[in-house]
C-alpha cells in the first residue's frame, strides 16, 4: 500500500493516474515543490525602500521577517522602474545581510600596525575631541582685515550615496564648525552637468524624467553606457525604440549600449565636442534649426559687445585671456548695452592657487539660478543677421566643425557623422522632438562642463528643451548624488545652489545678495531663500539685527574642492578627514596622490559597510608593497565605524531626474552600524555639550545652532522625518510650508533647502507617496516628489508655442487654456499657472513679475535659454574643442592645445605628460578611457565585497583591439601592464572587436577601456584604474580628466615592490618628463 | 485545485478577489494568477488586457500591506516647538 502511495508520488505516473493528465495543474507539481512557498509570502511585513545604487532610484520592496530582511524585490508600482532591478539591486539583501558587512567599532593607533576593536560610544567621545583640537588649532579668524571665521584643518568627503537630510545635518553641522573643505562624489561624477545646465538653461538638474525617454523620436546616448550603467532606466529607451524611435550611440567603447542601438558611432575619447559642434555646425548651414523656437525662447538675437573676440579670430582663445594668470576677463563677452554684475564666476582675488592657474568659478551656484544680467533691454536683432548677434557668432564659432574636420578630430568617418546629423535633423522641430542622454564620459573632462555646454546648445537650436520626447538626461550614477548636490555637501555651495560667501566679496549679506541676486525671475527672490536656510541653521539667534547670522558662515578664499583639499593634507594643513561612503584610494583621480595625503593625516574617520582601501591604507595599500610607506612610521590615527544599510534607516533619496523618494526602516541596524543621520547627530550633540559654556567667539554658531532634532528609538536614531520637515520650511507658527514661493526674507519663515520647499506640505511626507504608477498618468505625478514644485519636465512652458499652443498635437505636455485662464497639461507647469503667454512684464518690474509670458525659462535672468553664456563660465562663452591635457594627437581646429584656463596641481606625485608633438608623448601612444559595469559601482565599496556581484565580474580587465594586441603581444585573457606618468596597473585582457581602431590625423589610434571599479580589498581584487590618472581639472567645478587619457601597454604582470616605481620612472625619463611638462598653456 | 474557470466564475458573481480566494481557499494573489496569468506581484509583467486582470495596483493581492504606518504627529508638533522657541519669527526681535 505504501509502495503504491509512493509510486503515485511519482509525478509522470501520478500525472497519468490523477484528473490532471496533461500535466497542466497539480500533477505537474511534486510534493517538494508543493510544499514551496515563497519566501515573501511567510515575510511579517514589507516595507517600501528604493534602491541604494544608482541614480535611477528602482523602487523595491523589503520583506521582513522576525525583524530580520529576508528578501528584496523590485516594486511594480514605481513609474520609473516599473518593479525592475538590475543585478545589483537583486543583490541587495546580499549586501545588506551578507556576512561582508562590518559591525564593529575599529581603531588604529598612531604608528600602530593593526587594528583594535573600541566601543561605540568611546570612539565618537574620541572623535569629539579630536574635532575639537583639530578645529581650535587650525583657526582662520581672518585674512588681513577680511573675515575668514573657519577651520582648513578638518575636511569631509562624501555624501552622495547618503540620504538627503544626512547630507543636511552634514552640511550643517561642519558649516557651524567652520569646516568648509566639504566634498562629496558629485565632485568628482557630475558638477560640470550642473554648471553646463545650470548656465544653459537656469537649472542644473536633468531637463527631464527617464519615462518621457519614451516619448522621444530619436535618442543620442553619448558618454554613457546607458544600458550597462543604468540599466532598469534603459528600458525607456527600449520603449521608444520599440515606438519607432532611432537609437544613436556615440562612445568608444562598444557596449550592450551600441548593441541594442540603431546606430553605433565609434568615436575618440575627448572629442565629442568637435563631434557636437559639427552637428551644430551642419544644423546652422543646412538651416535645420527650429527658427520659431530658437527665436523666441534663446538669447540667438541678442547682440553681444563690440570687444567680443571668437576663438575663430584668437586661434583656440576667447577675449579677455589672461596668459600670466591663465584666467578670463569676461568682460568682453556681454550684451551689447548691459553690463556685468557678478564678474566671471568666482575669479576670487584672494586665491591662494592663483599663481597655478587655478580659477575658482562657481558654476555649479547656478543649479537653480542662472548667472546675474544687469537689469536693462539688451539689444536684440530678430532678423539674426547683425554679425554680432549670438546666432551669427554661433555660426562663424562652428563654421570650420566641417563633416571632414570632425572625421580628422574624432575619427568618425563622413558618412557616418552625416547619419546622425540627419537621424537628428529629421527627428527634431514642431512634430518630432530627439533627447541627449550622457553620462561621466561627458563630465570628466578638463573641458567637461562644455562638453554638456555643447549638446545644451544644439537642443536649443533643434527646439528640444521643454518638450515631450526632448530634453538632456544627465544620468547620474549615485542613489542621491543629486540630492548630495541640491542639500550639498559641497564646499562652494549651500542648500538650494546659495553659493557660499567669499571672504571678500560677501562680506554683509547684503553684499553677498548684491553680488549673486538677479532681478528677473524667481532668483530674484534669493534673499528669502538664503535668509530662511539662515534662519533654519540658527533659529532664535537670527535676527534682521545680526544679518541673520550670515557672518557664522565660514568664508571661501578660493577653491577647496577635493582635489585641494588633498595638497592641503600633502602640506600638513589639513589633518583630519571624515570619509562617510566614499572610498578616495579607489575612486578619485591619482589615487596614489589620495594615500599620500592620508597618510599626513592627524585622523581619519572612515564610515563604510567594509573595510575598503580608503580605511586599511596603511596596513595593505599598494604604497607599503612598494616600500614607500611603512605602517610603523604612519602617524594618522584611524576610525572605522560601520554604517547602516538603506533598509535601516529613512530618508529620502533624490534620483537622476531630481525626484525625492522615501525609504523606510525595514529593521535596526545591527552591532555599531549606526546611519550617517545618527553620527552626525550625535557627534554634534556630543561636541555641543562640550563646548557649553564657552566664550570664544568662534563657539557660537556651533552653540547657536538649532541642534533639537527628536529622536526615535533604542538606539536614539534623529527622526529624518524631522529633517526633512526643517528642509522643507515652515512659518512662524510651525506650519509647513507648500511652496518657495511662500519664503519671505524677514525672518518670518526657516527652510533648510528653498527648492526643496514642498516635500513635507500640508504636513505629508509627499516623498513617500506611493500612488502606483497604473493608477496615474505617464509622470506618475503622485508618485514621490520632485523638485522644482513636483514638475517632472522643466521648462515645459517651452512645449507650447509662444501663444502658449502646443508646438504640435503629437507633442503636447503643457499648453494655457484660454477658458480656464491657466497653463494645462500633463506636468505641473513650470511656468507662472496663471500668467498668459502674452503677458508684458510693465517696466520696472521685478522678479518673476518680470518675466514675460513667453519666457520658458523661468531662472534665467533674461528668461531665455542661452546658446551664448556671456557670464557664468570660465573658460569661455560657447564650447569650443581642446585636446584632452594628456592626447597623442595637434589641436586640429586651433593652436591652443588644450583648455587654456584648465586647473593643474604639478607636484611630484601628480606629473604630466607630454602632449601632442611634444617630443616624448609618444611614449604614451594609446587612448585610455574609463567606465562603469553593471554588476559594479564607483569604487567598489557596495560590490566588491558582494559575493553574487563578484561571481559576475571577478577581475579587473583591459579591452583592447585585435590590432593592437597583435601590436603588443597581447594575450586574450593573458596580462598587460598599463602605465602613465603617475603609476602602472595590471589587468586580464580581453581582445575585442568592441574597441574600434580609428583613423585620426592620418594615423591610426588605438583606444584602451579600463572599468575603474578595483582596488585591492574585497572578494574581488585588482589594480585601480585612477592609479593613471592625473588630477587636471576643469576650471569651473574642478572635476578630474579620467575619460581620456594617454598611456603606454606592455605584455605582462606588473613588477612588484620598488620595481614597480622604477618601471614609471622609466617611462617618465624616456619621455623627458618634468615637474613642468604639460603645464604649457 | 482552483481553476481558471472556477475563479473567473465567482468574479462574475460579483465576487473581488479576496473573497473568491477566500471561497476557495487559496490566497488572493493565487486566485488573481489562475484567473489571469499574470503574476500578481506584477514581476517581469508590465500590464496587458486579459479577463479578470486589474488596472491599478494587485500587490496587495499577494503580499502584506506595506508598513510601517507613518505617523506625523511628533513630527507637526515639533515643528510648532522650533516656531514658538524662535520670537524672531513672528516678528518679535
Amino acid at each position: 500500500m505504501a509502495r503504491r502511495a509512493g509510486a503515485a508520488r511519482w509525478p509522470l505516473l501520478g500525472q497519468l493516474a490523477g484528473p490532471d493528465r496533461l500535466g497542466r495543474g497539480a500533477a505537474a507539481r511534486s510534493p517538494v515543490s508543493a510544499s514551496l512557498r515563497p519566501r515573501v509570502a511567510s515575510a511579517d511585513r514589507v516595507v517600501k525602500s528604493i534602491c541604494p545604487y544608482c541614480a535611477v532610484g528602482c523602487a523595491q520592496n523589503v520583506y521582513v521577517k522576525d525583524e530580520r530582511v529576508v528578501q528584496i524585490e523590485g516594486d511594480p508600482d514605481s513609474p520609473v522602474s516599473r518593479g525592475r532591478l538590475c543585478p545589483k539591486g537583486s543583490a541587495t539583501l546580499q549586501l545588506t545581510t551578507g556576512p561582508s558587512r562590518r559591525h564593529q567599532v575599529l581603531h588604529r593607533r598612531p604608528f600602530s600596525d593593526d587594528w583594535e576593536t573600541l566601543d561605540l560610544e568611546t570612539a565618537m567621545d574620541m572623535i569629539a575631541e579630536r574635532v575639537i583640537q583639530t578645529r581650535a588649532e587650525t583657526w582662520e579668524e581672518r585674512l588681513g582685515d577680511k573675515k575668514l571665521n573657519r577651520t582648513m584643518g578638518i575636511a569631509s568627503l562624501g555624501g552622495a550615496t547618503l540620504d538627503n537630510e544626512e547630507n543636511y545635518l552634514i552640511k550643517k553641522l561642519l558649516t557651524a564648525l567652520g569646516v568648509v573643505q566639504i566634498e562629496n562624489q558629485a565632485r568628482v561624477c557630475h558638477s560640470s552637468t550642473v554648471a553646463a545646465l545650470g548656465t544653459s538653461f537656469g537649472r542644473g538638474g536633468s531637463t527631464t524624467c527617464l519615462q518621457d525617454l519614451q516619448h522621444a523620436d530619436c535618442i543620442v546616448i553619448e558618454g554613457s553606457n546607458f544600458a550597462e550603467a543604468h540599466p532598469v532606466g534603459f528600458q525607456w529607451v527600449m520603449e521608444a525604440k520599440a515606438r519607432g524611435a532611432r537609437v544613436i550611440h556615440v562612445d568608444p567603447h562598444f557596449s550592450r549600449t551600441s548593441a541594442l542601438a540603431d546606430t553605433y558611432v565609434p568615436i575618440r575619447a575627448g572629442t565629442d565636442i568637435a563631434f557636437l559642434g559639427g552637428i551644430i555646425n551642419y544644423v546652422l548651414a543646412e538651416e535645420r534649426y527650429f527658427r520659431d523656437y530658437v527665436l523666441a525662447y534663446t538669447n540667438a538675437a541678442v547682440v553681444v559687445g563690440p570687444d567680443f573676440r571668437d576663438t575663430e579670430d584668437l586661434d583656440g582663445l576667447f577675449s579677455g585671456f589672461d596668459p600670466e594668470s591663465r584666467q578670463y576677463d569676461s568682460s568682453s563677452w556681454q550684451y551689447e548695452g548691459l553690463e556685468l554684475t557678478n564678474p566671471a564666476s568666482g575669479n576670487e582675488e584672494l586665491t591662494p592657487y592663483r599663481e597655478g592657474g587655478a580659477g575658482t568659478g562657481h558654476g555649479e551656484s547656478h543649479g537653480s539660478g542662472g548667472p546675474a544680467l544687469k537689469s536693462g533691454v539688451p539689444e536684440r536683432d530678430p532678423s539674426l543677421q547683425n554679425p554680432r548677434c549670438v546666432f551669427q557668432i554661433l555660426r562663424r564659432h562652428y563654421s570650420r566643425y566641417t563633416p571632414e574636420m570632425v572625421e580628422e578630430v574624432c575619427g568618425v568617418p563622413r558618412d557616418q557623422f552625416l547619419e546622425v546629423c540627419r537621424a537628428l535633423v529629421e527627428n527634431s522641430g514642431r512634430e518630432r522632438t530627439s533627447a541627449f542622454a550622457y553620462a561621466v564620459g561627458w563630465t570628466q573632462h578638463t573641458v567637461g562642463v562644455q562638453y554638456i555646454r555643447t549638446a545644451s546648445v544644439l537642443q536649443l537650436l533643434l527646439g528640444n528643451i521643454g518638450r515631450r520626447g526632448g530634453g538632456i538626461m544627465a544620468l547620474r550614477g549615485h542613489a542621491s548624488i543629486q540630492g548630495s548636490s541640491d542639500i550639498p555637501t559641497l564646499f562652494n555651495l549651500l542648500p538650494g545652489y546659495l553659493p557660499m560667501p567669499y571672504a571678500h566679496t560677501h562680506e554683509r549679506l547684503r553684499d553677498y545678495i548684491a553680488a549673486e541676486r538677479v532681478d528677473k525671475g524667481f532668483w530674484a527672490e534669493m534673499r528669502s531663500y538664503m535668509v530662511s536656510l539662515l534662519k533654519a541653521y540658527w533659529g532664535a539667534a537670527a535676527g534682521e539685527d545680526n544679518d541673520y547670522c550670515f557672518d557664522y558662515l565660514p568664508r571661501l578664499t578660493g577653491s577647496h574642492s577635493t582635489y585641494e583639499t588633498v595638497f592641503e593634507q600633502l602640506e600638513g594643513r589639513c589633518r583630519g578627514y571624515f570619509l562617510l561612503g566614499e572610498n578616495p584610494a579607489v575612486g578619485s583621480a591619482n589615487t596614489r596622490l589620495q594615500r599620500f595625503g592620508m597618510a599626513q593625516l592627524d585622523w581619519l574617520v572612515v564610515r563604510d559597510f567594509s573595510l575598503i582601501e580608503s580605511a586599511t591604507w596603511w596596513q595593505d595599500g599598494p604604497e607599503i608593497a612598494s616600500g614607500e610607506m611603512r605602517t610603523r612610521e604612519i602617524k594618522t590615527e584611524v576610525f572605522f565605524l560601520p554604517a547602516a544599510a538603506h533598509t535601516e534607516k529613512s530618508g529620502s533619496f533624490t534620483n537622476t531626474n531630481r525626484m525625492l523618494q522615501w525609504h523606510h526602516t525595514a529593521v535596526e541596524p545591527q552591532g555599531d552600524a549606526r546611519s550617517d543621520l545618527w553620527f552626525m547627530y550625535h557627534l554634534g550633540r556630543l561636541i555641543r555639550e562640550k563646548l557649553a559654556g564657552s566664550t570664544e567667539p568662534r563657539d557660537r554658531p556651533l552653540l547657536d545652532l538649532t541642534w533639537d532634532y527628536p529622536v526615535e528609538g533604542p538606539l536614539r536614531e534623529p527622526s529624518a522625518e524631522a529633517v526633512l520637515a526643517e528642509i522643507n520650511g515652515f512659518d512662524a507658527e510651525g506650519r509647513p510650508l507648500g511652496s518657495y514661493t511662500e519664503l519671505r526674507d524677514d525672518g518670518s519663515t526657516a527652510c533648510g533647502c528653498w527648492i526643496y520647499c514642498g516635500v513635507y506640505k500640508d504636513g505629508v511626507n509627499q516623498a513617500a507617496r506611493r500612488r502606483p504608477a497604473q493608477e496615474q498618468n505617464w509622470l506618475g505625478p503622485e508618485w514621490c516628489w520632485s523638485w522644482p514644485a513636483n514638475r517632472r519636465v522643466l521648462y515645459n512652458r517651452a512645449s507650447a508655442d509662444p501663444q502658449g499652443r502646443p508646438w504640435s498635437e503629437r507633442k503636447r505636455l503643457v499648453w494655457w487654456d484660454p477658458e480656464r485662464l491657466s497653463w494645462v497639461g500633463d506636468d505641473v507647469p513650470d511656468f507662472v499657472a496663471d500668467k498668459p503667454p502674452d503677458y508684458r512684464a510693465p517696466e520696472g518690474a521685478r522678479g518673476a513679475a518680470a518675466l514675460e509670458g513667453d519666457d520658458p525659462f523661468i531662472m534665467q535672468a533674461d528668461g531665455k535659454g542661452w546658446l551664448f553664456v556671456p557670464n557664468g563660465l570660465v573658460d569661455g562663452p560657447l564650447p569650443t574643442h581642446y585636446e584632452p591635457q594628456e592626447s597623442p594627437f595637434q589641436n586640429a581646429l586651433y593652436r591652443q592645445q588644450s583648455n587654456p584656463a584648465r586647473q593643474l596641481r604639478p607636484h611630484p606625485l601628480n606629473l604630466y605628460q607630454p602632449s601632442g608633438e611634444l617630443p616624448g608623448s609618444e611614449v604614451y601612444p594609446f587612448v585610455a578611457t574609463s567606465y562603469r559595469l553593471t554588476e559594479h559601482f564607483t569604487a567598489g565599496g557596495m560590490t566588491r565585497w558582494t559575493p553574487y556581484l563578484t561571481e559576475l565580474q571577478p577581475e579587473f580587465f583591459c579591452e583592447v583591439s585585435p590590432e593592437l594586441a597583435r601590436e603588443r603581444g597581447l594575450e586574450h585573457m593573458g596580462w598587460v601592464t598599463i602605465i602613465s606618468a603617475r603609476s602602472a596597473v595590471e589587468a586580464r585582457v580581453m581582445v575585442t572587436e568592441r574597441m574600434t581602431p580609428l583613423r585620426v590625423q592620418g594615423r591610426t589610434v588605438q583606444q584602451v577601456g579600463l572599468p575603474y571599479h578595483w582596488g585591492p580589498n574585497g572578494l574581488s581584487r585588482g589594480d585601480s584604474a585612477n592609479e593613471l590618472a592625473p588630477v587636471a581639472l576643469d576650471p569651473n567645478v574642478h572635476i578630474q580628466e579620467v575619460k581620456a587619457l594617454a598611456v603606454d601597454l606592455i605584455p605582462g604582470r606588473r613588477p612588484r615592490g620598488e620595481a614597480l616605481r622604477q618601471l614609471v620612472r622609466e617611462h617618465r625619463r624616456r619621455a623627458g618628463v618634468t615637474e613642468a611638462t604639460g603645464t604649457r598653456l | 485545485m482552483a481553476s481558471r474557470e472556477g475563479v473567473r466564475a465567482l468574479l462574475r458573481q460579483g465576487l473581488d478577489y479576496e473573497s473568491a480566494a477566500a471561497a476557495l481557499g487559496i490566497g488572493a494573489g493565487v486566485a488573481y494568477m489562475v484567473a489571469t496569468g499574470l503574476p500578481a506581484d506584477r514581476s517581469d509583467h508590465l500590464g496587458e488586457e486579459r479577463e479578470g486582470a486589474r488596472e491599478g495596483s494587485t500587490q496587495l493581492l499577494a503580499e502584506q500591506p506595506p508598513g510601517p504606518e507613518v505617523d506625523n504627529r511628533e513630527t507637526l508638533a515639533w515643528l510648532r516647538r522650533r516656531a514658538q522657541a524662535d520670537p524672531g519669527m513672528r516678528g518679535g526681535r
